[in-house]
């Protein structure tokens, strides 16, 4: 059986005026149905760009993308005209980290999410609107049929991502793409929209790409995670293999440096040096400069995805030598 | 032992204007918070949005005017004039969460943390080489970064600026406000290490103050808990973490993810969002969303009940306070 979602050797370059960028590097990924793929990485690893790119949302004039990307059996890089537009917001749904920003302020909840309905069913306004408030029942936002009429900023912050949420899922996407969904919120209402996401989640069957970089909340919503860093997948497998049992350094690494379970007060086991700049990668692995294992190997060539017999890729060639999965 | 830095009742709140047809009403931000920060201690201060944690901090730090209350450096009150408040503030100094902004982006780097000492009487050339020392000592290399303005350097590297900002006027205390949220989770794991060998070197005491549960309990060793503009909940980090006594407290524990994907949390501990501090209810201030509300915690405020190093404002933890669950687990 093929994935619903199969990437080969996606690549996305920007032009800028310093030149063109890599932002990601023959990134191969693969998603059934009903599964959460957790997508980690620090700040330019390119998990939002991937995002994006699966979105069909990166600028087309400054972007050059390579490789295959398939969505559902159909080639979603050729997509064009009506085939695109039912596609972005059809297929595939995403909710962003800042609901405040990502929501229009000047139309209502219900008037937002009937007009994607519309849009995309054809449906009449009416049955736009009941469907609208369906969603937001769905989401357990209280009183909501009052709440069809609220704008934005008469909602808090919870709320606001309700409804984002609400309104990705009102089009019944097939792939669901969330761009750390619940940064931007207090600790006791993250944990309620996890919990929320969850259970919608496997109530309505999408493939659901989750990017974040909380270990612990990928730890919550992930069945496989896969880590980033410098544009590329560096290692991928089940939740409890990739966060239990790291195998990569960057992982090791990563997982050391979130404090979850240290001794409190002792040194913490800090990764060197800083994330790499997308414009300037070393020619071999990304991470080699940081890395306490690097050996000359490392900045000879990219390290290629290498997947184990149970199931977990890692890029690292120093992976025999440095003793498998911590 | 004297605290190096305590404050007493320390209250304020806003008037907001009200719109079209509505009246004006207050938010009370903070109310009555009194901390102790003992030397060479870190205390950490946690809660959700509108907590008045961050106003807390400004309110000590001068930034703006309380409505009551005292600050005390040493035991000694902190006078009001501007004489009192510069050299309060040689003793005390912050970092704040956004990097860039709180650097001027015309200054270098190298400036930009020799400005103070000038401002407070240094000569350019010693409140220059101080800023170098300070630069090398945070991980950043003078000989690279000195000429450097703000907009040439990482998130990582102008927080580290901002530290040895903090650092140049010899504070003993620095006040850190979600000053390494912002970074990416490998470069906070480096800042936490340097404010810990900072913190050694300088003989500094912190307030520390983070929504990240994990980072507060790693660097902390006392912890406050606030909920919309009170102190609910105080214990040294340890006690706190492993026997959270307020309800709030507890949900708030347990609303931080698992890590563990073995052992996913099930239930979520709260519902709703934190309620704005506008308006605020009589009784206890958690009530309208306590899993454990009681008649009693309607009608009438729990006061910060104090049992040996721990204090919690509970009606819970106050075995003649009339809660029909009082003294039971509390």
């Amino acid at each position: 059986m093929t994935a619903y979602l199969s990437l080969r050797d996606l690549t996305v370059r920007f032009r800028t005026p310093k030149g063109i960028i890599t932002a990601i590097d023959r990134l191969s990924l693969d998603l059934n149905r009903g599964e959460v793929l957790g997508l980690i990485g620090e700040s330019g690893s390119g998990k939002s760009v991937t995002l994006r790119a699966l979105l069909r949302i990166l600028p087309q004039r400054r972007t050059i993308i390579g490789g295959q990307m398939m969505v559902g059996g159909r080639d979603a890089l050729a997509l064009a005209g009506a085939d695109l537009r039912a596609y972005r917001g059809g297929e595939v749904s995403m909710i962003f980290q800042e609901p405040a920003t990502a929501l229009d302020p000047v139309h209502s909840i219900g008037a937002q999410i009937a007009e994607a309905v519309t849009v995309h069913s054809g449906c009449s306004r009416a049955e736009a609107m009941a469907r609208a408030l369906e969603m937001l029942d769905l989401v357990r936002i209280p009183s909501a049929k009052a709440r069809l009429a609220s704008y934005p900023h008469e909602m808090s912050g919870g709320m606001r991502q309700r409804a984002m949420i609400a309104l990705a899922l009102s089009t019944r996407p097939r792939l669901l793409l969330a761009d750390e969904p619940t940064t931007a919120l207090d600790a006791t209402v993250q944990i309620q929209v996890i919990l929320l996401l969850r259970e919608l989640q496997r109530e309505l069957g999408m493939a659901t790409i989750f990017v974040t970089h909380d270990v612990g909340v990928a730890a919550e919503i992930s069945d496989r995670v896969a880590v980033m860093y410098g544009g590329r997948v560096v290692e991928t497998g089940t939740a409890a293999q990739v966060l239990k049992r790291p195998a990569h350094p960057y992982t090791r690494g990563l997982l050391a440096s979130t404090v979850h379970g240290a001794v409190p007060g002792a040194r913490i086991d800090a990764i060197p040096g800083m994330p790499p700049d997308p414009a300037r990668l070393p020619p071999g692995c990304a991470f080699a400069p940081r890395c306490a294992y690097a050996a000359p190997l490392c900045n000879a060539a990219v390290p290629p995805l290498v997947q184990g017999a149970d199931g977990r890729a890692t890029a690292c060639v120093r992976i025999g030598a440095i003793g498998g999965a911590a | 032992m004297t605290p190096v830095l305590e404050t007493v009742g320390l209250s304020k709140g806003f008037d907001l204007r009200g719109g079209i047809g509505q009246p004006a009403r207050r938010v009370q931000a903070v109310s009555g918070v009194s901390l102790a920060l003992m030397p060479g201690h870190t205390l950490g201060i946690v809660g959700e949005s509108g907590c008045g944690k961050s106003t807390t901090a400004r309110l000590i730090m001068g930034l703006m005017p309380a409505d009551a209350g005292d600050l005390l450096l040493d035991g000694k009150a902190v006078g009001t004039g501007g004489g009192a408040m510069r050299a309060f503030r040689r003793n005390v100094q912050m970092v704040f969460q956004d990097s860039s902004a709180s650097l001027n982006p015309r200054l270098t780097l190298e400036r930009s943390v020799a400005f103070g000492p000038q401002v407070h009487g240094l000569p350019a050339r010693e409140a220059n080489a101080r800023a170098r020392d300070l630069l090398a000592r945070v991980g950043l290399d003078p000989a690279r970064f000195a000429g450097r303005y703000p907009h040439e350097v990482s998130g990582g590297q102008r927080q580290r600026v901002n530290i040895a900002r903090a650092l140049a006027l010899q504070p003993r205390v620095v006040i850190f406000d979600e000053a390494v949220s912002a970074l990416d989770k490998s470069v906070e794991a480096q800042v936490l290490n340097l404010l810990a060998d900072l913190k050694a070197e300088f003989s500094l005491s912190y307030i520390f103050i983070s929504h990240d549960l994990n980072v507060v309990r790693h660097v902390s060793d006392e912890v406050v808990v606030m909920y919309l503009g009170q102190v609910i909940e105080r214990a040294p980090a340890a006690d706190l973490y492993a026997a959270p006594a307020h309800p709030y407290t507890r949900a708030l524990l347990a609303s931080m993810p698992s890590h563990d994907p073995d052992r996913r949390t099930t239930h979520p501990p709260l519902t709703g969002d934190p309620p704005s501090p506008i308006d605020l209810p009589p009784g206890c201030r958690f009530a309208p969303r306590c899993p454990l509300v009681a008649d009693v915690c309607l009608a009438r405020a729990p006061a910060l009940a104090v049992r040996g190093r721990h204090a919690c404002a509970c009606h819970l933890a106050d075995a003649g306070s009339g809660h029909p669950q009082a003294g039971a687990g509390a």
